[in-house]
């Protein structure tokens, strides 16, 4: 009931006053989420599609399609008419599924739209382990290769790999202990099961404040908004970047104009101070960049994580 | 010596045993073979974790051995009681085997017509089997049926926004 | 604190935008939770873009009431038609379903509601007073514990199943097996998955119960000989229990209550464990334990205090550290950060306002779910119960298909609960009991997950005899499996003597 509601005010909406007097887009847009609601990539995705049906005037409708892990619902996206009227949220772990699943959809099969943020990997220790520094951490793990237990994510989810970077570039070896989601893993790093975790610093920034963790560094090339005094691992004399990221896509074949008139739309919804505002408050790094940048990113992305994902022994369905 | 109807109850349960039995013996079987010839790193060493291949293989071992106990408990009392005086016909499941066909219909003919099309006439059909031994006119309950199907629908579509 | 919440809960019920907030949420979960595959997760989500515009206060007592008052509906349909709509309801049918075909369905109904309301205010007392010394202890809860705490509840569950223990241990082991279907979370390698892409991320578990329960039911009833009495009697009987039987009831809501805070307090535990705990304890304690299942109010009454004192047992770990005890408190910690709220150890310092809120929210959500479903709830679900059998079992069937895709929107959900439905037609012709199947799939993901999270820090099993907590609850659980038969044993010794 509400939904039509909304949807005739916003249709009307659409008559009165839309700033497209083009027949594209003529009705709702469906968003794809491939993770369930709640979680981060249904937040950001519903806080980008409220604005963007404000931008475009007609209503932009959330359905999440969760299940195998996102797959189903990148399926869901790679299989749709290609008429610009369904779109959905991307993130590092599609990229990765390519090569770690039986039948995964492959990046040719979809069109990159905007890239919508980085969401950076950090290095946190709980304040009962001796490393104060990340110096400090490095010395003990190789020291002692495969003993330190971190808490990260199933293999091939963005705190796995971003441990597996380190480990990589840094020539570790961690115990790494897998937890099902960011919370889980947080609550073992506090309960002290796991001595580190490579998780995004908004999970862990309340309990550094409360000094019960301490985030040694930042897998980024700047610095976090939101842990302005956190230095990152370049800073420190180690070339880590690493983390999860978002972008919107759509399936591969939209018409170009149509694409356009989407990509443009949501560089500026991503762009609007009021949007980077409340996804700041809310802990998510906003980079609007438009379809070439962000397909460019996520090439780069690709780059770098396969070798990593060879070495760990992950890759069933080799490029 | 005429069986009596707790004999049959007995007997009934003997079958049960050899029909369960000889489910979780080919259950057990099946899904071994599956396991087994699963390739890639399934069946790796994983150092200190003892690996995702253990749990499958212990548990296809309980359904096994407790397949054989059931197999063998009704093999044993196959001697012990009498065959039935009104054996169970599996001809009486068919309301329960053409329910499960018109549900499975569905995800086909959403295909086809759409889901609230789909909805409305899977209903009908399944108001129409439920009611086949009732006084009230079928085509009646076809219709009602439908048109519940259909509110159902609109209650999801609508009401809960499930892309149907 | 307590003069501020005081005020906090009567200026809530004096502001009409609140109130109406408030009530507008307790009907949507009650409409909502009453269907099955509409989880609370799900009910919040649908609610949460109409959040955006609000200020925080409302929106989360809006949140809350949508949270209490489906937990509560979850009930209805486990009673009326045998489908649980949550894995916390699975074992509310078991006793709710068969109250109902007595003809005492409204009887059912108004003990689960009694029951969930007592259960919501000793969570919630719980969740004011010791919030910070239950979350305390709910961090030491290691993999370990975790792991014990899960193979305590099998136990229980094995111990509270009735019927043949062969078939149990057949079923139970299916079960499991379910569980272990699609990717492995420790490895990432997939298991029985044969070939398809859907099945990667395992077999969800409501489409599982709503097949297991709810379909197997009318593919029963449709195969019922001609002359044979109406399942589920028209008349649903008396609505409210007498006070006296009410009275009698009493410990088991308590120790249902309490054991529903503290499982719900363990991040990620859930209400399943929670559930089957607080049945088998009462179980255990009975005089009478063969009259479970045979539909007795006590069997609804535990595991409906215990379901949701869970909703104030999962809000202290978010209210203390910031985590989501489960995925409807990770809505809510959404709504907060989509306000610009961060949850966190700082909380009850930085924003005591914000905990004055939650909490008066929730019992406001408390009371008015106790108001609108004793009112209205009941005497409309009641009616259902009206409608004829044919119409009934028809729109059961498509409800069943409809709630089992909208878990996920899956396709693959709806031959889950199809096949499921055959499954436990099967078992129910066969006289296999189907508990051991449902809660084997439900616990034997995370006991595997655990055990093997354990293996990986701790290096040996050794660490289970080191910690008190699982060294309790490894020795309690193995007591109740071997135990009886033990003392069976010793019994057969003595007798020739």
């Amino acid at each position: 009931m509400k939904l039509k509601f909304m949807m005739a005010a916003a249709a009307f909406s659409a008559i009165a006053g839309s700033a497209l007097a083009e027949d594209f887009p003529a009705g709702p847009i469906t968003w794809v989420v491939n993770w369930p609601a709640g979680g981060g990539q249904d937040t950001t995705s519903r806080l980008v599609a409220e604005r963007l049906s404000d931008v475009l005037g007609v209503p932009v409708v959330v359905e999440n399609y969760a299940g195998a892990g996102g797959l189903t619902g990148m399926r869901e996206l790679a299989g749709a008419d290609p008429d610009g009227y369904t779109i959905g949220m991307l993130g590092a772990s599609s990229i990765i599924q390519q090569y770690t699943t039986d039948e995964p959809v492959k990046m040719d099969e979809l069109e990159v739209l905007s890239f919508f943020g980085p969401d950076p990997g950090a290095l946190t220790v709980g304040a009962g382990t001796p490393y104060q520094t990340l110096d400090d951490y490095v010395t003990a793990v190789k020291e002692a290769p495969g003993d330190v237990p971190n808490g990260n994510d199933p293999p091939g989810g963005a705190s796995y790999i971003s441990a597996s970077f380190m480990e990589a570039l840094l020539g570790l070896e961690l115990n790494k202990v897998p937890y099902p989601g960011y919370a889980p893993t947080v609550t073992a790093l506090l309960g002290g099961e796991v001595e580190s975790a490579t998780v995004p610093i908004p999970q862990v920034l309340e309990h550094a404040k409360a000094g019960d963790v301490r985030i040694l560094g930042v897998m980024a090339a700047g610095r976090h908004f939101l842990a302005p005094d956190v230095p990152t691992f370049a800073e420190q004399g180690y070339d880590v970047v690493a983390g999860d990221f978002r972008a919107v896509v759509g399936p591969a074949g939209i018409p170009a104009d149509r694409a356009k008139v989407l990509s443009d739309a949501l560089v500026e919804v991503l762009s609007s101070d009021a949007f980077v505002t409340a996804a700041n408050a809310a802990g998510y790094m906003i980079e609007p960049l438009g379809p070439e940048e962000a397909a460019a990113r996520i090439a780069a992305f690709d780059e770098q994580v396969y070798p990593v994902l060879e070495g760990a022994g992950l890759v069933t369905n080799p490029k | 010596m005429s069986p009596t109807p707790s004999d049959d109850a007995a007997r009934r349960e003997v079958v049960n045993d050899l029909v369960s039995g000889g489910l979780c013996l080919a259950v057990s079987l099946g899904l071994a073979w599956v396991h087994f010839a699963q390739a890639g790193r399934l069946h790796d060493n994983f150092g200190r974790d003892p690996g995702p291949a253990l749990l499958p293989q212990v548990l296809l071992l309980c359904l096994g051995l407790a397949g054989l106990g059931l197999s063998a408990r009704g093999l044993l009392g196959l001697r012990r009681t009498a065959a039935m005086a009104a054996p169970g016909s599996v001809r009486s499941l068919w309301p329960a085997l053409a329910a499960v066909l018109l549900m499975a219909a569905f995800i086909p003919l959403r295909g086809l017509t759409g889901a609230a099309a789909a909805l409305a006439v899977i209903g009908a059909a399944l108001a129409v089997l439920a009611g086949r031994t009732d006084t009230a006119r079928w085509p009646v309950t076809a219709l009602m049926g439908g048109a519940a199907g259909l509110a159902l629908y609109a209650l999801f579509h609508f009401g809960l926004s499930v892309p149907l | 604190m307590t003069s501020d919440l005081l005020a906090t809960i009567l200026s809530d019920l004096v502001s009409p935008t609140l109130l109406g907030l408030a009530l507008l949420g307790t009907v949507l979960g009650l409409v909502f939770g009453a269907l099955p595959g509409v989880s609370s997760t799900m009910a919040l989500a649908v609610m949460l873009p109409f959040t955006y515009g609000m200020e925080t206060a409302p929106a989360m007592v809006m949140m809350l009431a949508v949270f209490f008052s489906s937990v509560y509906a979850g009930s209805v349909s486990a009673i009326l038609l045998n489908i649980p709509g949550t894995p916390g309801a699975m074992i509310t049918l078991l006793d709710g379903h068969a109250m109902a075909r007595k003809g005492r369905a409204a009887e059912a109904m108004s003990y689960a509601l009694i029951a969930s309301i007592f259960g919501g205010v000793v969570g919630w007392i719980l969740l004011v007073l010791l919030a910070p010394t239950i979350a305390h202890y709910a961090l030491q809860f290691g993999s370990p514990e975790y792991a014990a705490v899960v193979l305590f509840g099998l136990a229980l569950v094995a111990y509270a199943s009735s019927g043949d223990t062969l078939r149990g241990l057949a079923a139970g082991a299916m079960g499991l097996l379910v569980g272990v279907v699609g990717r492995d979370q420790v490895t990432d390698v997939p298991r029985f998955t044969f070939g398809t892409a859907d099945l990667q991320g395992g077999i969800d578990i409501i489409p599982l119960a709503i097949g297991l329960f709810g379909i197997a039911e009318v593919l029963s009833l449709l195969c019922r000989s001609k002359d044979a009495a109406d399942p589920v009697p028209e008349s649903a009987g008396r609505t409210w229990p007498r006070l006296r039987d009410l009275v009698g009831e009493f410990p088991t809501a308590l120790r249902g209550s309490v054991i529903g805070t503290f499982v719900g307090a363990i991040p990620a535990a859930g209400s399943a464990v929670a559930v089957a705990l607080a049945y088998a304890f009462e179980k255990r304690l009975s005089r009478t334990p063969d009259d479970f299942g045979t539909g007795i109010p006590r069997g609804v009454v535990a595991p409906e205090a215990a379901n949701n004192a869970c909703v104030g047992g999962a809000l202290i770990p978010m209210m203390t550290l910031g985590i989501p005890g489960d995925s409807i408190t990770a809505v809510l910690i959404g709504v907060l950060l989509l306000h610009g709220l961060r949850p966190g150890p700082g909380l009850f310092e930085n924003q005591p306002d914000l905990i004055l809120t939650i909490y008066g929210g929730l019992f406001l959500a408390i009371l008015l779910t106790a108001i609108v479903a004793g009112a209205i709830g009941i005497p409309v679900y009641r009616r259902i119960l009206a409608i004829p059998q044919r119409l009934l079992m028809s729109a059961v069937l498509i409800l069943c298909i409809l709630g089992a895709y909208s878990v996920r929107n899956a396709v693959i959900d709806i031959w889950v609960a199809i096949f499921f439905g055959a499954v436990g037609f099967a078992f129910i012709r066969l006289n296999i009991p189907v508990l051991p199947l449902a809660f084997g799939a439900v616990l034997g993901p995370l006991l595997e997950e655990n055990l093997r999270r354990t293996l990986l820090i701790h290096k040996d099993v050794g660490v289970f005899f080191e910690r008190p907590v699982s060294l309790l609850l490894v020795s309690v659980s193995l007591a109740i499996l071997v135990l009886p038969t033990v003392i069976g044993l010793l019994a057969k010794l003595r007798r020739p003597d």
